[in-house]
């Protein structure tokens, strides 16, 4: 800074110039804006809600509800900052049971766009309008207009051209738009929502239970892969909707959290909910899955986010084992195993399904009865808990190209892949041996030395105690090598020397795919991989067998614990109809 | 090329030759046999490139010549032709074969013989003799200890030493190593140490069972061959170092068991019932004239068994592969053994009571409790 500039001085800045900045905060983007209309109208007691987008929200965000309306009288004031309905005093900040009470909404959007409000109280001789742009109004008077309120938003962020550069392509906003109105809807499953992009219908529900809501929101594509969940304790209630391992995502998109009624952000049920999936599903994949929990207010602070979607617990680590343990229950009790696409349907797994907020929305016609409607005239509706039965038993076929096992599960044909499935039995009796403290290690009456790099040797020293109690023995043998003299017993058929780099290599990837795994547990893993029947093993018919008896054995039979599925099932009648036996 | 021979003896040389044939050719003509006629034999032949047997069936040769044909074709022709005269005829130059017997005519079309790997002719220098019957024993003892870890070649196959009136045979999978002994009638003066594969030793054995009489084993280059009456068996040698297997052998004991071999045998594959879900571990202990064995898998059950013996020296209580005892105890040939122990952590030895060419010796088990 040069001396020659004087300096400016300090002056408070101009309404117009602060509201703008205050509007920045709650109108980051048009989603925004949808978010606030939408919370309004429920807050105002809506049964209905149609929000209409065009330009992705950019030229117009209208939202329409049948709630109670504003009075002629107070639709000025609305338009003030910190004017609320909502609360009164301070003392009502600790009750708050509404959406939004700052009374910051509508003044942030106005100061920005241009908006119309067209507002009915029931009863009331006639609607009233207003038009505020830029923070400043523009029109206000009576008018014609239905009961209820409706908010037209133009022109968003025609004068901070700033903030319209930070915004993404349309398609991306229109996404996230969609996202937030589906995270409304889910919030209130008692209100009828429709969402109008661009002049094409994409969502429409009736009013309807939460999880029907649920399984509608995550779309038609994955009905036949969801599961209710139901829980309740001490500490919290919790309902939702769970999608099997076979649509998780690669994207943490189709996840929604609910607390006490609001959808929230939530690192710790994202973590509880991952820790449940944990060996079912791949880890650069996401579970599909809808959970609403209700906690007593004192163990929540939901004021940690001036939009307050992100939330803290009281007791955190408490409240995610419960719900890890509740998920992991529900798992359980499933028949997860995944199951072929019926000829000519998108895979459930694939992008068409998976592609998240980008993802192309069904057109009117194909959404116009998304979910039951559309599944049941197609005949797979398989209501989640209704199809939750255990391993199926399953009588051996023989085995397909040295890798899978074929089998008939009643009628269908099920694919065991062998290494997958060997590998679950391995972890499962390696993890139960350590707990029982059972290891067994086979000795070597030929000690194998195994030459070590530096990397591996500084490992070697971490880590030796857990070698050990997973059965190898290994000695020092010269500066930068050692002798391994006994192996685990279960890999006394590999190779010794492989087995135990891989499992040095394993743990070194520490960081990577392993992560959150506890030593034991990634030595378990290393070595039940690394002995396990690999693809290109031949089997006999006994050998299979016992696999299969094994694994009916296993606690997740459904997937290795990489994620990958151990069975894939084709139903009978899918079969049938690739012989056109069925249409 | 045109012969005459009976159909029972050229089957018999085509189903020999055949096993060395697999099933994974990478090349055509090594999913053949080659017939090779001369003087008064048909030579057969088929290799992997790994091992190549070759057996000779006596035969009338009407015109010598060569051709070779696809082994599964023939093996079945063969086998089902009536039992009787067979001619087998191919014209100069082609390599196409006409095989009758009785009414039954085939033609089959083969690949010229100029093509097929050429197997050493010579026998090398003969380093020894051995009845055909022992050495089928000392490879039956050994070589089901053989690794299957590709990754350890040297330990997939039997370790041969030939080395003036002894001759060893030694496999191990790096946890049981069992070595084999016999004494050379006529030693020849010459010295082999040669890692022998797996494979080429399990047909050899194979052979063995239909042969009486003396078999020849010389080296040759980086191959060995075994001759028997009618049959040579000519196999590469495995590369590397063997481990040091004598100082493996325990010299001594902390306790020495003897017991019957088939009592113990059936008293092991009783326990392994329960212990198969683990890692096919069953305990041993001793004392007082009493081996106590059991086995124990969660979830699945127990199992315990007396077997009177007689004991000397303090109980050492160890546990063992279930399998790995099985395998020593079904092919030791001895109507009791001595089971030497030398630590709950250290290998134990079973060795026949009769005699001490055989050793058999096997690292435990280690339950960590």
């Amino acid at each position: 800074m040069t001396a020659a500039q004087p300096r400016p001085a300090i002056q408070v800045l101009p309404p117009s110039a602060a509201e703008r900045i205050a509007a920045g905060e709650v109108v980051e983007r048009p989603a925004s804006v949808v978010k606030e209309l939408v919370e309004n109208s429920l807050d105002a007691g809506a049964r209905r809600i149609t929000v209409e987008i065009e330009g992705a929200g950019q030229r117009l965000i209208r939202v329409t509800d049948d709630g109670d309306g504003i009075p002629a009288g107070e639709l000025p004031l609305a338009f003030e900052r910190f004017a609320t309905s909502k609360i009164r005093s301070a003392a009502d900040l600790a009750r708050v049971r509404t959406y939004g009470f700052r009374g910051e909404a509508l003044p942030s959007i106005a100061a920005v766009a241009r908006v119309t409000m067209v507002t009915r109280p029931r009863g009331a001789e006639a609607a009233a309008r207003i038009v505020v742009s830029g923070g400043r109004r523009e029109a206000a008077g009576p008018t014609g207009g239905a009961d209820g309120t409706a908010v037209t938003v133009e022109h968003l962020f025609f004068n901070t051209p700033a903030r319209r550069e930070f915004l993404r392509s349309d398609p991306r906003e229109s996404a996230v738009i969609v996202e937030t109105v589906e995270g409304l809807a889910l919030a209130a499953p008692d209100v009828s929502f429709r969402l109008v992009l661009e002049g094409r219908e994409v969502l429409w529900t009736p009013p309807e239970p939460f999880a029907a809501r649920a399984r509608r929101i995550l779309g038609p594509q994955l009905v036949e892969h969801l599961l209710d969940l139901e829980a309740a304790g001490a500490l919290a209630r919790m309902a939702g909707v769970l999608g099997t391992p076979q649509v998780a995502q690669p994207r943490r998109a189709r996840q929604w959290f609910l607390v006490n009624g609001r959808v929230v952000r939530s690192a710790l049920l994202s973590r509880a909910l991952a820790e449940a999936f944990r060996t079912l599903i791949p880890e650069d994949r996401h579970p599909v899955a809808v959970l609403s929990l209700h906690v007593p207010p004192e163990e929540v602070d939901v004021n940690v986010h001036p939009r307050k979607a992100e939330v803290r617990f009281v007791d955190e680590r408490a409240l995610g084992g419960w719900v890890t343990s509740h998920i992991r229950r529900a798992l359980r009790e499933a028949h997860l195993a995944h199951v072929a696409p019926p000829p000519g349907a998108p895979e459930a797994g694939s992008a068409e399904a998976s592609a998240g907020p980008a993802r192309p929305y069904p057109g009117p016609a194909e959404d116009a009865g998304t979910g039951a409607a559309v599944a049941e005239a197609e005949g797979l509706w398989i209501p989640g808990p209704a199809a939750a039965h255990g391993w199926p038993a399953i009588q051996l076929i023989g085995q397909l190209g040295l890798t899978y096992i074929v089998g008939d599960a009643g009628g269908d044909l099920v694919l065991i892949d062998q290494h997958a499935a060997h590998e679950r039995i391995l972890f499962e009796r390696l993890m139960d041996l350590r707990a029982a403290g059972g290891v067994e290690a086979q000795g070597l009456v030929v000690p194998v030395a195994v030459e070590l790099t530096r990397a591996e040797a500084a490992l070697l020293e971490k880590v030796h105690p857990a070698l050990r109690a997973l059965g190898f023995e290994a000695e020092p043998f010269g500066p930068s090598a050692v002798r391994l003299t006994a192996i685990p017993a279960i890999a006394a058929r590999r190779s010794p020397e492989e087995l135990f780099r891989a499992c040095l290599r394993d743990l070194d990837d520490a960081g990577a795919a392993n992560a959150g795994r506890d030593l034991a547990e990634r030595l378990a893993i290393a070595t039940a991989c690394h002995t396990a029947l690999r693809a290109g093993d031949r089997l006999d018919p006994s050998t299979m067998r016992a696999l299969l008896d094994d694994l009916a054995r296993a606690r997740d039979p459904f997937s290795c614990f990489h994620g990958r599925p151990t069975m894939v099932r084709i139903r009978s009648r899918d079969v049938e109809r690739w012989f056109y036996r069925r249409m | 090329m045109r012969i005459h021979c009976v159909q029972h003896q050229l089957l018999r040389g085509v189903q020999t030759v055949a096993r060395a044939i697999s099933p994974r050719a990478s090349m055509p003509i090594l999913g053949n046999v080659l017939l090779e006629a001369s003087e008064d034999r048909v030579k057969l032949a088929a290799t992997d490139l790994e091992l190549g047997i070759e057996s000779y069936v006596e035969a009338t040769v009407a015109e010598d010549g060569a051709v070779t044909l696809p082994a599964r074709i023939l093996t079945d022709i063969v086998s089902n032709l009536p039992e009787g005269d067979v001619e087998i005829r191919v014209p100069e130059g082609e390599s196409r074969a006409t095989i009758t017997c009785e009414k039954v005519r085939f033609e089959v079309l083969g690949l010229p013989a100029a093509d097929f790997p050429v197997l050493p002719s010579s026998d090398g220098d003969v380093l020894v003799r051995l009845d055909a019957g022992l050495l089928r024993t000392m490879i039956r003892q050994t070589s089901f200890a053989v690794s299957t870890d590709e990754t350890r070649p040297f330990l997939t196959g039997v370790y041969l030493v030939l080395e003036g009136e002894t001759g060893q045979l030694v496999a191990t999978d790096g946890g049981r190593l069992a070595l084999r002994r016999a004494k050379i009638p006529s030693p020849e003066g010459g010295k082999i140490t040669a890692i022998v594969p797996g494979k080429t030793m399990s047909e050899l054995v194979r052979a063995l069972g239909g042969v009486e009489g003396e078999v020849t084993i010389a080296s040759h280059e980086n191959q060995v061959l075994f001759a028997l009456p009618g049959m040579r068996f000519i196999s590469r040698l495995i590369a590397g170092q063997f481990p040091n297997y004598e100082q493996v052998i325990p010299k001594e004991y902390k306790q020495r068991i003897r017991v019957g071999t088939e009592r113990l045998l059936r008293a092991v594959r009783r326990a392994s019932i329960t212990a198969r879900d683990s890692a096919n571990v069953v305990r041993l202990s001793a004392s007082d004239g009493t081996l106590t064995i059991t086995s124990n898998t969660p979830d699945v059950g127990t199992a315990e068994e007396q077997v009177g013996v007689e004991v000397e020296g303090d109980a050492v209580p160890v546990a063992f592969n279930a399998k790995f005892l099985m395998d020593a105890l079904g092919n030791i040939d001895a109507a009791e053994v001595f089971f030497d122990l030398t630590g709950p952590l250290s290998p134990g030895a079973l060795r026949p009571v009769e005699h001490p060419d055989y050793v058999y010796v096997l690292a435990p088990v280690r339950v960590y409790g």
